[in-house]
This record gives C-alpha cells, sequence and structure tokens, in this order.
C-alpha cells in the first residue's frame, strides 16, 4: 500500500484565539483511549483562554489545515514537562511528511514537541499511553521512552531525558 | 461530592419491594418481566484463566424502581427502570463489565458487591464515576414525587461513633443520628462516606437503609490540569521518576519544522 505523504506542516503555539479551532479538531472516537484523547484536546481548548503558565498547545498546519496537535504541560516540578497529548487528524493517520529524510508526521510532532520542551529547560519528559494503543507506545518507545509505573486504567507511564545543552 | 453507589444488588432491590424481608425470586421475576426493574449487567469474573460465576448487578435505580412500585406508582416505576435500562447499557457501564471480567488475582471466592468496588478503585474507578453521575442526574428527575412518597436519601460522613449511635454531617449541614443497629453491618470508622435512605412507613414507623456512599475520585494533583480526564499520576512523580530504571536521552533526528 501506498503512503500518503503530506507537506511539511508549520507549528505555532495557540492562542486564547484558536480556541475554536482547537476545539473542532478531530482526531477519531474510537476506540476508548482515542475518544479520551479526544477529551483532553477539547479541554485544553477550553483552558486555552485561561492561558494557565506551563500549558503549551502546538498546532501543526498545512494550507490553514490543522493536521496535528499535541499539548505539553508543565509538572510537578520545572525539571519534568508532561507530554498529554499527541494527535494526528483522522486522515492523515499513518502520513509521511514529504523531507528528507522522509519520516512519519506523528515523529515530527513527537519530536518538535520535544525540542520545545528542551528549549524550555525541561531535563525530561514524562507521557502516558494506553498498554492497547500499540501504535502510541511503538512510537514513543522508539523515541527513546521508557516505561515507568503502570497507572490506572491500562495506562502506563513513560519517561525519557531530554538534551537542553542541544535543543536549538 | 458523595452519592448513592451505582450499582446495586438483587437482594437490595427485594428488600426495596419489601422492606421486612420476604420479597423473593417470584416478585423480583414478575418485576423483571413487567418492566418495572431493569434485567441488570452481568460480569463474570475469572480466576486463574477460569469464569467463575457470573455476578448480575443492576443500576441502583431499580430500588427506586422497586420502592415506586410497592408505593402503588407504577408509572413512576416503569419511567425510573427506563432509565435504568438506559445507564446500564451506556459506554461507562460496558466499559464496567469489560474492566471487571478480565483476569484477576484475587481470590475467586467472596467476588459479591462489595468486591466489585474494591476492585474498581483498584483498576480504573472512572467508568463506576459516570454511573453515579449518570444515577444522580436521573435522580433529580423524580426527587420532588419521592419527597411526596416520603422517601429521602442524605449523604454525609460519620462524625462520631459510640455505644450507642453514629453521628453523621450530610452534605446539606444537617446533623443526624442513627441508632446503632442501623449501622451494625458496617465496620464504620470515622470520615467513613455513608449513605442513608428513610422511608417513613404507612404505620408511623421509619425505615431506614444505610450503606457506604460513592465518594467522588481524590483530587487530581493541582499541577495537572487533565487530571480529571486521564489516570492519575503518582502522588510523588519527581521521586517515582528518580527511582525508575534509568531513563534515556529522547532520539531526536529529523529535521526542525518551520515555525510561525
Amino acid at each position: 500500500m501506498e503512503r500518503q505523504r503530506v507537506a511539511a506542516p508549520t507549528v505555532r503555539l495557540a492562542q486564547p484565539a484558536d480556541a475554536s479551532t482547537v476545539a473542532a479538531f478531530r482526531c477519531g472516537r474510537t476506540p476508548w483511549y482515542v475518544e479520551e484523547a479526544a477529551k483532553v484536546i477539547s479541554k485544553s481548548a477550553v483552558l486555552l483562554d485561561a492561558a494557565p503558565s506551563g500549558l503549551r498547545v502546538l498546532l501543526f498546519e498545512h494550507a490553514d489545515e490543522l493536521v496535528a496537535i499535541s499539548v505539553l504541560q508543565r509538572g510537578p516540578t520545572a525539571r519534568t514537562a508532561d507530554l498529554v497529548v499527541l494527535a494526528i487528524r483522522t486522515r492523515l493517520r499513518g502520513a509521511w511528511i514529504e523531507q528528507t529524510p522522509e519520516r512519519p508526521l506523528c515523529v515530527a510532532v513527537l519530536e518538535e514537541t520535544a525540542q520545545l520542551a528542551a528549549r524550555e529547560g525541561y531535563e525530561r519528559i514524562v507521557a502516558m499511553a494506553a498498554d492497547q494503543n500499540e501504535k502510541s507506545v511503538r512510537l514513543i518507545t522508539r523515541a527513546g521512552f521508557v516505561p515507568v509505573k503502570r497507572l490506572d486504567g491500562d495506562y502506563t507511564l513513560y519517561q525519557a531525558l531530554l538534551d537542553t545543552t542541544n535543543a536549538g | 461530592m458523595l452519592t448513592e453507589r451505582p450499582l446495586i444488588s438483587k437482594r437490595d432491590i427485594l428488600n426495596a419491594l419489601d422492606p421486612t424481608g420476604n420479597a423473593g425470586e417470584s416478585a423480583f421475576r414478575r418485576l423483571k418481566r413487567d418492566g418495572f426493574i431493569t434485567a441488570g449487567v452481568e460480569v463474570k469474573p475469572r480466576h486463574n484463566g477460569h469464569a467463575h460465576g457470573t455476578l448480575v448487578m443492576f443500576c441502583s435505580l431499580n430500588r427506586d424502581a422497586a420502592t415506586a412500585y410497592r408505593k402503588d406508582e407504577p408509572e413512576l416505576a416503569r419511567r425510573i427502570a427506563t432509565r435504568a435500562r438506559k445507564i446500564e447499557s451506556s459506554k461507562a457501564a460496558r466499559r464496567l463489565v469489560e474492566l471487571l471480567g478480565r483476569p484477576s488475582d484475587d481470590e475467586a471466592q467472596g467476588f459479591d458487591l462489595d468486591s466489585v468496588y474494591t476492585r474498581l478503585l483498584d483498576i480504573d474507578r472512572r467508568p463506576a464515576d459516570e454511573l453515579a453521575r449518570q444515577v444522580q442526574v436521573a435522580r433529580g428527575s423524580w426527587e420532588k414525587a419521592f419527597r411526596e412518597l416520603r422517601v429521602t436519601t442524605i449523604h454525609g460522613t460519620v462524625t462520631s461513633l459510640d455505644a450507642d449511635a453514629t453521628e453523621i454531617d450530610s452534605l446539606n449541614g444537617e446533623r443526624y443520628w442513627l441508632p446503632i443497629f442501623s449501622t451494625r453491618n458496617y465496620d464504620l470508622a470515622l470520615e467513613a462516606a455513608l449513605s442513608v435512605r428513610f422511608e417513613q412507613l404507612g404505620d408511623g414507623s421509619f425505615w431506614t437503609l444505610v450503606e457506604p456512599a460513592w465518594s467522588d475520585a481524590p483530587k487530581e494533583s493541582s499541577w495537572d490540569l487533565f487530571g480529571d480526564l486521564r489516570p492519575a499520576l503518582p502522588a510523588e512523580l519527581e521521586k517515582v521518576l528518580d527511582d525508575a530504571p534509568p531513563a534515556r536521552p529522547l532520539a531526536l533526528v529529523g529535521p526542525r519544522l518551520a515555525w510561525r
């Protein structure tokens, strides 16, 4: 099967005015862990207005279309960033970016989000993924996340170190 | 926030149908056949790879339905049962059944409603939280009718215990004293959350039903803006991360995307 290819998206931080765009973003409704991710995105749209410190909503856009979203928040201390969600627009799931070298869109979104966390001075990043969500588990473990602890509701907590010296 | 437990047993429904405890299997079948109560949800607990019987649980609205039926309000009972049926077929109920049907290391013996609640708190309480919320919303629809039937339910926490009575501070700020015999089935402790149903019977006496209440999830970490939507992170996250096997640096290999 031929890979779906998309042009490299641009990135920007969401502003309060983007709340409706974020709320309208669709990344699927099933299975249950996708639905839970969608709820997190909806809440991040609501939170944009209050602009809590430490919340970063990254919008990945191409030709005025929102193709992916990631949400980062500050952990309990300034050492740790929490990758709350990373979601790709439904029709672009599995798409690759037309770049050299080519890479999956989800990898680019993860890397760009981690780069932002490193730039903001975080030393490590945590993420939780549902054990049944094999694609997400594969994505983050291949990038270097290692499991830390099993959480309620079939989720596992992962962490990875960030290189703050080379974050550009 | 405290609410009634969202799921009850067949015995609980039969007790609501006849507080003297004389209602039996045939009365239960009749109620179910005529649509005054629901069929419940079935859980097939597994232990060591084997199924161990079937536990049938019912949406707690069925207790209201059975009470309404006993109070000669069959239409109200049917209306309540319809709502209970909807809750029992909800996504939260299906998820709860799926969670409880998973293999467990717990002893197969003693798989009853209390152990269900204990297990849910252990594995994932969110489906039960959602069911409790749906039950509470639904109950608001016939609260007035139940007041007229002289049935009220209060929720509160135990503030003192002595040889004669249990004192409860209710959510509405009132204080209640329950005679010790009404709580003796429970191993109560101070701060325990209770749900108490008072019903004025026709002969001037009261029927009091005391049960553990269902309480909201513990408050999420103050820093976690999404703590209400996902599993709770360890209380001492930094320490847990420090004590975990060594983490690796994230591999950031691709070309940067353009920012704007």
